[in-house]
């Protein structure tokens, strides 16, 4: 029997190889694909600019940020949007998580926790979805989640019920 | 686009037409795209697919496939597919321009690299994807490399 395809936006058998726990039933596709704004915009609603520290100075970073792919400086970028480090993923009344992915502690994604306590995430160039768990896009080209970041939800969005932007 | 004239017989599957094609056989890596048999005609004109583009096309196939669900700028342009497009030269220029304009993607580093130039923002934009595709975009149908 063959499975349901995921149709995000690249062969079947790369994004089946580089998310092996993602399950057409485990997400929504929430936009076309569109390579104006990646995850790390994604999770603060900016989609006019790519986040991302490159070397290469292409992308936007936050200026107070250190412009290199560690965890300290997502870190400190996501301070400027007024997140902080927390413990957990725990979907927690009254606060808006982030979850930054890494592989030998070089972050790769990053994701958003919607009031219900699904993730939306942005696929690089492809496409954003919402997901049901961290796990659906663990594996060999995002590494696991590893940095968890809160802010207090802004009201406008403890009112939607599925909000994904 | 190069063409090729061959008698009738040249019919059959793309691995016969391959077969019947004699002479400068080497240069033959792409796929055809004919054959087209004009009404009143008793020859086959074969359309060659033209060798550059279809390697162009493998690397960049490849390269989309392979990094279109990254952020990493770096880790896109470290692609080994993408430093083989760059090694390619300016002769691959219009096959880069013509896939951002249909697919889209990070060819920023390629087309700087391969140019040497940065191009024109229009005046007053944002420095962001958009601007910098409309601009690159710009600068090829500017060079006549875009219709």
């Amino acid at each position: 029997m063959t499975n349901p395809p995921l149709n995000l936006g690249i062969s079947e058998v790369q994004a089946r190889q580089q998310w092996p726990n993602l399950r057409p039933e485990s997400f929504n596709e929430t936009s076309p694909v569109d390579d104006s704004y990646n995850c790390a915009a994604h999770v603060v609603d900016d989609s006019d600019n790519w986040w991302w520290p490159d070397q290469r100075r292409y992308h936007y970073w936050p200026s107070t940020a250190p412009r290199s792919e560690t965890l300290a400086a997502f870190e400190a970028a996501y301070a400027t949007q007024t997140y902080a480090r927390c413990d957990t993923s725990d979907l927690e009344d009254g606060f808006e998580k982030i979850a930054i992915y890494a592989i030998d502690g070089v972050p790769t994604h990053v994701a958003r926790q919607l009031v219900g306590g699904r993730w939306t995430s942005k696929l690089g160039d492809l496409k954003d979805i919402d997901h049901a768990t961290l796990d659906d896009l663990a594996g060999p080209l995002y590494g696991h989640p590893v940095l968890f970041m809160r802010r207090p939800r802004a009201q406008e969005n403890t009112q939607q019920a599925t909000g994904t932007r | 686009m190069t063409t090729r004239t061959l008698p009738r017989r040249a019919t059959g599957t793309r691995t016969q037409y391959r077969s019947v094609i004699s002479g400068n056989a080497s240069d033959i890596h792409g796929v055809f795209s004919g054959p087209a048999v004009s009404p009143d005609s008793s020859v086959v004109t074969f359309r060659r697919a033209d060798p550059l583009r279809e390697q162009f096309r493998t690397l960049a196939d490849w390269w989309h496939d392979a990094t279109d669900a990254l952020s990493s700028l770096d880790a896109k342009a470290e692609h080994p597919a993408y430093r083989r497009i760059i090694v390619l030269g300016p002769s691959v220029l219009r096959y880069i321009l013509e896939d951002l304009r249909d697919r889209g993607g990070h060819w920023f580093a390629a087309l700087e690299e391969t140019t040497g130039i940065q191009p024109q923002m229009p005046a007053g934009a944002t420095p962001n994807v958009r601007s910098e595709r409309h601009a690159w975009l710009a600068w090829g149908r500017e060079q006549g490399l875009l219709d």
